[in-house]
């Protein structure tokens, strides 16, 4: 009976908390599309649309603890498209050597460890210099395009282990593997961000970077760790893609990371740090997935589709700062 | 406790709600069949797009244009993935990636819609036919109409689309296939412009600037010769640079009617749109197309031609 309770304060706590607005927005757009459409409420529909907006997800938790920093992070997209590739390059590289599952998982660390390393690089940048993150993660995106482009020539990477497919392609059950790392990240990235230190210390220096420093806390440490993690996450999203297109296409993640900031924005973070959840993140995420899922159900022309996704966005942003004042919280 | 339990029926009525609206099916009045092009905004799938809707009208059926923003393989497949939920009775696609695609078209055609590929083919997929230009011998044609206008000697540089795309590397290869016929002929270089005309004009200017003697230049695709004819125009090299380009937009017509580009090899995607949806609309008969491969065919037009075409093309929207 205790455990039931202490679930039901759990729910309570979250949803009364600052995602129930967006939440709301996303059951409404569900309720409509279901009634509107005949394709959309069918379960393989769901989880297909839960496996499209799964790596915007994925980024989106590394990217909500850099803009919970008062940061951005421009170059997930690129460094998604260098992650692939690198893993591809990998794999086909240990292919005469090693066996199938080996090479995939080789393939799978390479490209995460090329994520982790832009991460680095990034966050070594902006917390040892006093250049805005916008800048230097522009930077990034462009150099890790271009390395992209250099080391595939424009052409896609294929001939890779049918192995390394399941992460991209597979399913537990009836759910697909994406989804379900997308679930794993998020949970991780929660609890990390709620209830650890490092977690806490994020918050503090978004919302006020001078105090947090004076009260001990290693303000250039914190600023290093959240770029590093949106650079692994990036990666781990990167060798997914790639594992879903079964190869690594230099065109991957062009313009993701506008889908990826839509989605940490809607869910209610506020570019000027200092507040932000992954919940949010991940119903953000959900929502411009579903949106987008319904354009095509709708069989709204392609040419038109670009304008509703930008009325969504900032209707919902709109709505959460209505409910948020009325609540009587601070805008931070 | 009590805005828990209400939040939490509200969870559950939703889902119920859902669950049962799932069930419902409103009447179909028409059937739907959906064009899929590379990428949204290049008046070349305007004219695809304005075929499929004269072949929808004639047969009575909805035609539906839906494309991703950018050539992004897997935003095309996500669209894929949306219309083959949304149930539609056919689906022609011109893919960004011929073998990426390949899994979600063979779903497609598992769930009963069948799919025929345009401009660009994906030949390991279950599509019923591809309906397209002969890209390999189209490009052999540029080739050797690129190769007269400079009396076979000189240097070449070719500028395509996005690299990953089977219909580009054929043309590609197709030119490359020719100018090998001439051994004075040394290809210099091969860019990409993303289908996208900005980045055209800015890789010719690099091209230029790099290779100042440059004899002439390839466009694979649509933005190719007019980004060339920007450069040229940019750099005083009008008549200088000899400039072969792909489609007939009405920004390349110009330029071939001022002189900057010479000749191009005018495709046909009016053409490509409209037998699409014929195919398509018959095969949900029960009639298979009289061929796997369907060849639009392409017509060279030079200064000397280029006032049949100016005006009379199929692009307005």
């Amino acid at each position: 009976m205790r455990a039931i309770n202490r679930l039901l304060n759990l729910t309570a706590r979250l949803f009364a908390a600052r995602e129930m607005g967006i939440l709301l927005v996303l059951i409404v757009m569900c309720l409509v599309l279901s009634f509107t459409t005949e394709g959309f409420a069918q379960v393989e529909n769901l989880l297909l649309v839960a496996r499209q907006f799964s790596m915007f997800a994925t980024m989106g938790v590394g990217m909500t603890m850099v803009i919970v920093t008062g940061g951005i992070d421009l170059s997930v997209g690129s460094v998604l498209a260098l992650a692939g590739c690198a893993a591809a390059k990998c794999m086909l590289w240990l292919g005469p050597y090693a066996g199938g599952e080996i090479a995939a998982v080789a393939g799978i660390l390479a490209g995460l460890g090329a994520g982790l390393v832009c991460g680095v690089a990034s966050g070594l940048i902006v917390a040892a210099v006093r250049i805005p993150p916008f800048i230097v993660t522009l930077g990034m995106m462009s150099i890790t395009r271009g390395l992209v482009y250099v080391i595939t020539r424009g052409w896609p990477i294929t001939g890779l282990p049918p192995a390394f497919f399941f992460l991209g392609q597979g399913r537990l059950w009836i759910v697909p593997v994406p989804v379900v790392s997308m679930f794993i990240v998020a949970a991780v990235g929660a609890v990390f961000l709620s209830r650890t230190r490092v977690g806490r210390s994020i918050y503090a220096v978004g919302g006020n970077e001078e105090a947090s420093r004076l009260s001990g806390i290693n303000v250039g440490y914190v600023k290093f760790f959240v770029y590093s993690t949106c650079g692994l996450l990036a990666g781990l999203a990167g060798v997914t893609t790639a594992s879903h297109l079964s190869s690594a296409q230099p065109s991957s993640g062009l313009t993701n990371e506008l889908d990826v900031i839509a989605a940490v924005i809607v869910g209610g973070t506020s570019l000027m740090g200092g507040s932000g959840t992954v919940l949010g993140t991940l119903i953000g995420a959900a929502l411009m997935g579903v949106l987008r899922n319904g354009l095509v159900l709708l069989g709204v022309s392609a040419n038109w589709q670009l304008i509703p996704i930008g009325i969504v966005i900032v209707v919902a942003v709109i709505f959460d700062q209505f409910r948020q004042m009325r609540r009587g919280r601070v805008q931070a | 406790m009590k805005k828990t339990l209400g939040v939490l029926s509200l969870l559950a009525a939703s889902v119920a709600v859902l669950s049962v609206t799932g069930c419902w099916k409103p009447s179909e009045t028409k059937q739907v069949f959906a064009l899929v092009p590379k990428s949204v905004g290049h008046i070349y799938w305007a004219a695809a797009e304005k075929g499929m809707h004269a072949a929808a009208q004639e047969e009575g059926v909805e035609g539906l244009f839906m494309g991703p923003e950018t050539i992004d393989v897997a935003r095309q497949i996500t669209i894929m993935e949306g219309l083959i939920a949304k149930r539609v009775a056919g689906i022609a696609i011109a893919p960004n990636d011929p073998t990426a695609v390949v899994p979600v078209i063979n779903r497609a055609v598992s769930a009963g819609i069948p799919v025929v590929t345009f401009d660009s083919d994906a030949p390991e997929s279950q599509r019923l036919a591809y309906v397209g230009t002969v890209n390999t011998a189209a490009g052999k044609l540029a080739g050797e109409t690129l190769a007269k206008l400079i009396n076979g000697k000189g240097t070449v540089a070719i500028s395509t689309g996005g690299l990953g795309a089977l219909n580009l590397n054929e043309r590609v290869a197709g030119f490359r296939g020719a100018i090998k016929a001439y051994p004075a002929i040394k290809e210099v270089d091969i860019q990409t412009n993303n289908d996208d005309e900005e980045l055209a004009t800015a890789v010719a200017e690099s091209v230029l600037a790099r290779f100042p003697d440059l004899t002439a230049f390839f466009g694979a695709n649509a933005p190719g010769a007019p980004g060339a004819a920007r450069a040229a125009k940019q750099s005083g090299k009008v008549g200088k640079l000899k400039i072969v380009g792909f489609d007939d937009t009405p920004i390349c017509l110009q330029f071939i009617k001022d002189g900057v580009v010479d000749a191009t090899v005018a495709q046909r995607p009016y053409d490509m749109g409209y037998r699409c949806i014929k195919i398509l609309v018959q095969a949900r008969k029960g009639v298979k197309p009289e061929s796997q491969i369907i060849d639009t065919g392409v017509t060279v037009i030079t200064a000397a031609t280029v006032d049949q075409f100016l005006g009379k093309q199929d692009y307005t929207p």
